[in-house]
């Protein structure tokens, strides 16, 4: 039985995943789920990598990651295609994100879950200091202001333009580059007393 | 010595993007330069940082199905009635508006009298620079300018269940709470 359902999604899935994210928006406003579940795949990982570079961890990036789809499902419906649904959903995500760090400081990375050490590198110290150097980095990241973090992890990590910043967060492109400079200003602070 | 560079000029200059005389400026100013390369020296030792860990190969498919899960009980919400109502209709009125801008426009230039006509050499008129009074056609201009390229192009090229002449079927209380929605529509953010 659960088979059956799996090969009539499969099946479903099948004639939209040729198609792009604008019509996948629109067969899942005029009801068809599996159009969803094409959007979860396509966006998981962006989403999932976001999550991860504001809490640090593996189970809270997948509890936020979800909990950014939950929203995107009950509010897809609302998405006028102004941007495109990866900026939408970057803007979910920040917000997701940002609620959550306001409600909860962030939680320090488990070792298991720190990148593992790669036998082939120089010198075993160099992967220590690296790992200690990045959970600093991070944290200091986690210190700033929820605008001037957002606008450092999309621009440092995700390599989003400051154009396509301002869309997600909803500011201009002048205000974007401002928050930037004074967020690398106070990392670099943040950074020199640690 | 010309001003020193200001926040977001120092973000263009880590971008590579600073021109011109501001770009002269920072050649020649030892303290913007510093102050660039901290910047740039900051931005580059947090992205050597920010690798995320690829998940169990398994994660992916156990997430789509997490979601899933949550999303079941979940209706998916119709568009607003907004857009379900009134954007088909807004569509039909751009393109209406267009047509009846065109035809004024057309009139009044050819009973222009010839020492009325703008020099040679004039910027034409564009609709932009029209000098329109009546609010609705404001509105209808601002709305216009908010469509879509899919929307602008069916409002040029109306399809057969495109009605053009919807304005003329509104009687004025309609017409009044068509403008009134696309203003508060035009107002609220997405």
């Amino acid at each position: 039985m659960a088979d059956e359902d799996g090969g009539r999604r499969a099946a479903a899935s099948r004639d939209l995943s040729a198609v792009d994210d604008r019509a996948l928006v629109r067969a899942f406003v005029e009801g068809r789920r599996d159009a969803f579940d094409l959007i979860v795949e396509r966006h998981r990982r962006n989403v999932y990598n976001l999550c991860f570079r504001f809490v640090g961890n593996h189970e809270d990036a997948a509890d936020l990651a979800q909990d950014v789809f939950v929203r995107a499902f009950k509010g897809l419906a609302r998405f006028k295609g102004d941007a495109s649904l990866g900026t939408w959903l970057y803007r979910v995500s920040v917000n997701v994100c940002l609620n959550r760090a306001a409600m909860k400081r962030p939680v320090q990375a488990p070792i298991d879950t720190a990148p593992q050490h790669d036998p082939r590198a120089e010198d075993p110290l160099d992967a220590v200091v690296q790992r200690e150097r990045a959970e600093v980095v991070r944290r200091a990241i986690a210190r700033l202001p929820p605008k001037q973090r957002a606008t450092v992890m999309l621009r440092v990590y995700e390599d989003l333009s400051h154009e396509e910043i301002s869309r997600v967060l909803g500011t201009s492109v002048g205000a974007v580059k401002a928050n930037f400079f004074h967020a690398l200003g106070n990392l670099r602070r943040l950074l020199g007393s640690s | 010595m010309s001003l020193h560079l200001s926040g977001r000029e120092c973000v263009d200059a880590v971008d590579g993007t600073l021109r011109g005389a501001r770009r002269t400026h920072l050649d020649a100013c030892a303290a913007c330069r510093r102050e660039v390369e901290a910047l740039k020296g900051t931005a580059d030792a947090a992205s050597a940082t920010g690798e995320v860990p690829d998940p169990s190969p398994l994660f992916w498919e156990h997430f789509s199905r997490r979601v899933r899960e949550a999303t079941d009980a979940e209706p998916i919400a119709a568009p607003s009635r907004w857009v379900l109502t009134w954007r088909p209709m807004l569509i039909g009125a751009a393109a209406a508006s267009a047509v009846a801008v065109a035809v004024v426009l057309g009139l009044q230039h050819r009973a222009a009298p010839a020492g009325t006509r703008a020099p040679a050499g004039a910027a034409p008129a564009v609709a932009g620079e029209m000098d329109v009074d009546d609010a609705s056609m404001n509105v209808i201009a601002q709305m216009a300018a908010g469509m879509s390229d899919d929307e602008l192009q069916q409002a040029a090229h109306p399809g057969a269940d495109t009605r053009v002449g919807v304005l003329e079927d509104l009687t004025p209380a309609q017409q009044a709470e068509l403008i009134r929605l696309i203003q508060a529509q035009m107002a609220s953010p997405e």
